[in-house]
């Protein structure tokens, strides 16, 4: 028994570990959906935005060349279709630079947008005074100089710096070609200035100064490595100092000292500056190229890694999963045998028991016979003591026979079968009637029967007339000695459909209070004074209306006692049937 | 007075079931001749006897009732039966009846025991003295 508990518990917690091992499992996959989920996520949301940001680039270019164009073609031919193409295509790029200045003022960078938009009006004036017929036909050209052409190829740089990409690593590579290619713009306008004294020369160089400044910021904020910092701390040291005495320059053209402005912008300080410029560049060139390549390195290895630990977890927890199974269906093969070792030990048990039984019967019976012969062949006169013992044994006897054949109801209760038959409840309260005749104190109890169930009725007929006869003999043997109308009635009634009601009621000593929750377990007795059976009597009683399915319950008091049982039946359709016994 | 049967023989190996068995048929008053055996071979060899000796015994008939057990050291209920039934050729043995005693209801006993045309009766160990007369009474044609 220990056993088989030990087992029940075991297997219990096996199968806890099997949920434990399957949620952890499910929670794993769901891990790795969302993981996957939410990468694939940020993913399309980088693509959405790089491709949006090549759409725009790519537009602005196409309408700039277009617009371009355009111009020149209509400068050349007067043709009013280059007109209308110009103007229907400025009326798009005016859409489009709505959305590069969205674009800019959430990165920040509407200095870079102003400068770029001031670039853009300055083409356009140009632009649209050829447009608005103001030159005669081919005189519009001269309009399309050389500083419109760099006014334009600024604008496009400008531009192109505010379409950024997602990816940091590009992005700061975008940045540093862009810082080297501006710092080379920046160099040779102050020197053509210089040269030159003309201010468009300077124009242009504070245009891309703004658009250097903010390159080089914004690849300051970018960098998170204390090495590519490093760099660009020195190139934008370099930067100032190149700004510096670039400023000189300009100063020194403003006041037309144009050849101490060449001196200064070729002169060594200056040539320094401009190598510890391009050495921080090249350096921080390398250095992203290092980062790009192990950013790169280091995405791979992450997924690699997570791969190799999501395919270990889940091998270990399918491993652990078939493991648990096999031992569940083992713990259950277990409990499988135990319990058909357990109902062959309980068939020995009640074939034990029964043969027990049994074998006790047979020398009690030569016991009554030969007490009985003794109590016979003796003379009352001379051996009355003799015979007054004899009768204690016969007693006793009586008493042992009653307790056995009790004892082998109970086991027989056990297995019970499925025969059912046709019950005759005239012959049942006959049979009672003369069962209880042979007890001792019944001259006074009346016996009344009273039939109400109107349909013949098939259940198992053995097992419902030991009920009745028990609960009746018990009604009887408990009466009321005091009293002349002492009865107990045996009715019955059908309750509902298929099930028959039965009533067992007496008017004698009843049940005390104190006893009601015992009156159905073994070997009960309500007190060894007015105690006659063996205390397996209603044991019995409940027992085999169970069997059957059934229910018993009971109420008493000092005025007698009720048994009421509720017994499933097989109605066999038949006409009323009222029968009423009454035994004096 | 003409008694039910000349004789009746009882096959046992307890001697309680035998002085019970005894009783039982001195109240009846069925015959004064009651023999015993403790088990088949003993039985046979009592008929064997008897056959032989006839003069010694009161009766001019074997015994017309025989109340045999199943089990019994020696020879069983069965294997007596086996033998007497070479008896059977001879008419005196053909109105002879057999209750036999069991100790449970066998069904395997009971049909074994449909092969002997002489078993007319069952009854199931421990039979009280009621029970014993009833059949008795009844073998012997007075039920």
């Amino acid at each position: 028994m220990t056993k088989i508990i030990r087992h029940e518990i075991s297997g219990k917690n096996l199968i806890y570990w099997l949920i434990a091992t399957v949620g952890l499992m499910f929670a794993l996959v769901i891990f790795i959906f969302i993981d996957g989920f939410k990468d694939t996520k940020a993913q399309i949301k980088n693509h959405k935005h790089d491709l949006i940001n090549d759409d725009i680039s790519a537009s602005l270019k196409y309408y700039n060349e277009s617009m371009s164009m355009s111009v020149r073609l209509f400068a050349f031919t007067h043709e009013e279709k280059w007109k209308q193409r110009y103007l229907e295509h400025e009326k798009q790029l005016s859409t489009l630079l709505v959305k590069v200045e969205q674009q800019a003022r959430k990165n920040s960078n509407n200095l870079v947008f102003e400068t770029a938009a001031l670039a853009n009006k300055q083409i356009k004036n140009t632009e649209m005074s050829i447009i608005s017929n103001a030159q005669k036909q081919g005189e519009g050209v001269r309009l399309l100089d050389d500083e419109y052409i760099k006014n334009k190829q600024d604008y496009a740089l400008l531009i192109s710096y505010l379409s950024d990409n997602s990816n940091n690593a590009i992005r700061l590579n975008q940045l540093q070609s862009q810082i080297h290619y501006i710092d080379e713009i920046l160099t040779m306008s102050a020197r053509m200035a210089a040269f030159t004294g003309d201010s468009k020369w300077k124009n242009r160089y504070d245009r891309m100064v703004i658009i250097l400044d903010a390159s080089i910021a914004e690849a300051l904020e970018r960098t998170k490595n204390e090495n590519l910092s490093s760099f660009l701390s020195e190139v934008s040291m370099a930067n100032t100092q190149l700004i510096t005495l670039e400023e000189q320059a300009f100063n020194l053209v403003g006041k037309n000292k144009l050849n101490a402005a060449v001196n200064l912008l070729f002169g060594d300080e200056y040539q320094r500056q401009k190598e510890v410029y391009a050495q921080g560049i090249a350096k921080f060139s390398t250095a992203i190229n290092e980062e790009v390549n192990r950013s790169i390195t280091s995405s791979e290895q992450y997924i690699q890694v997570k791969a190799i630990v999501i395919i270990i977890t889940l091998s270990i927890f399918t491993i652990f999963f078939f493991y648990l199974t096999k031992r569940i269906k083992n713990w259950e093969m277990n409990l499988e045998n135990r319990n058909i070792e357990l109902e062959k030990k309980k068939n020995e048990l009640e074939i034990f028991s029964y043969s027990m039984s049994h074998d006790l019967k047979a020398p009690l019976k030569s016991i009554q016979g030969f007490s009985k012969r003794i109590d016979k062949y003796l003379d009352k006169e001379r051996f009355g003591d003799i015979k007054e013992l004899n009768s204690h044994v016969i007693s006793n006897a009586v008493k042992l026979d009653k307790l056995v054949d009790d004892i082998m109801g109970i086991i027989k209760a056990e297995k019970i079968d499925d025969l059912v038959e046709e019950v005759d409840f005239s012959l049942v309260s006959e049979n009672i009637s003369s069962d209880i005749s042979a007890l001792d104190n019944t001259h006074n109890v009346q016996f009344i029967a009273n039939f109400n169930h109107y349909v013949d009725i098939s259940c198992h007929r053995q097992s419902l007339y030991q009920i009745l006869t028990n609960l009746v003999s018990n009604a009887v043997k408990y009466a009321k000695s005091d009293i002349n109308d002492a009865f107990v009635k045996l009715e019955t009634s059908m309750h509902e459909k298929n099930v028959l009601k039965i009533t067992v009621s007496d008017n004698g000593i009843g049940i005390s209070k104190e006893v009601h929750d015992r009156v159905f377990t073994m070997f009960f007795r309500e007190s060894s004074n007015i105690s006659f059976g063996t205390g397996l009597g209603l044991y019995l009683v409940k027992k085999q209306i169970e069997n059957m399915n059934g229910s018993i319950c009971f109420s008493s008091d000092k005025s007698g006692t009720v048994f009421t049982i509720l017994l499933p039946i097989l109605p066999i359709e038949h006409e009323g049937k009222d029968d009423a016994k009454i035994k004096g | 007075m003409t008694k039910a049967c000349n004789s009746i023989l009882v096959v046992d190996d307890n001697e309680s079931d035998r002085l019970l068995a005894k009783f039982a048929i001195e109240d009846s008053g069925l015959t004064d001749n009651v023999y015993f055996s403790n088990d088949g071979k003993e039985a046979l060899e009592f008929i064997e006897d008897y056959e032989k000796n006839k003069s010694a015994y009161n009766a001019d008939y074997p015994p017309t009732l025989i109340l045999l057990d199943i089990n019994m050291p020696g020879m069983t209920g069965f294997e007596f039966l086996e033998s007497y039934s070479k008896f059977n050729e001879d008419e005196r043995y053909n109105s002879v009846v057999v209750l036999m005693l069991t100790s449970s209801h066998s069904e395997d006993d009971m049909e074994k025991a449909k092969q002997f045309k002489s078993v007319k009766g069952f009854l199931t160990k421990p039979v009280d003295e009621d029970n014993l007369l009833a059949a008795f009474k009844e073998a012997a044609g007075l039920k």
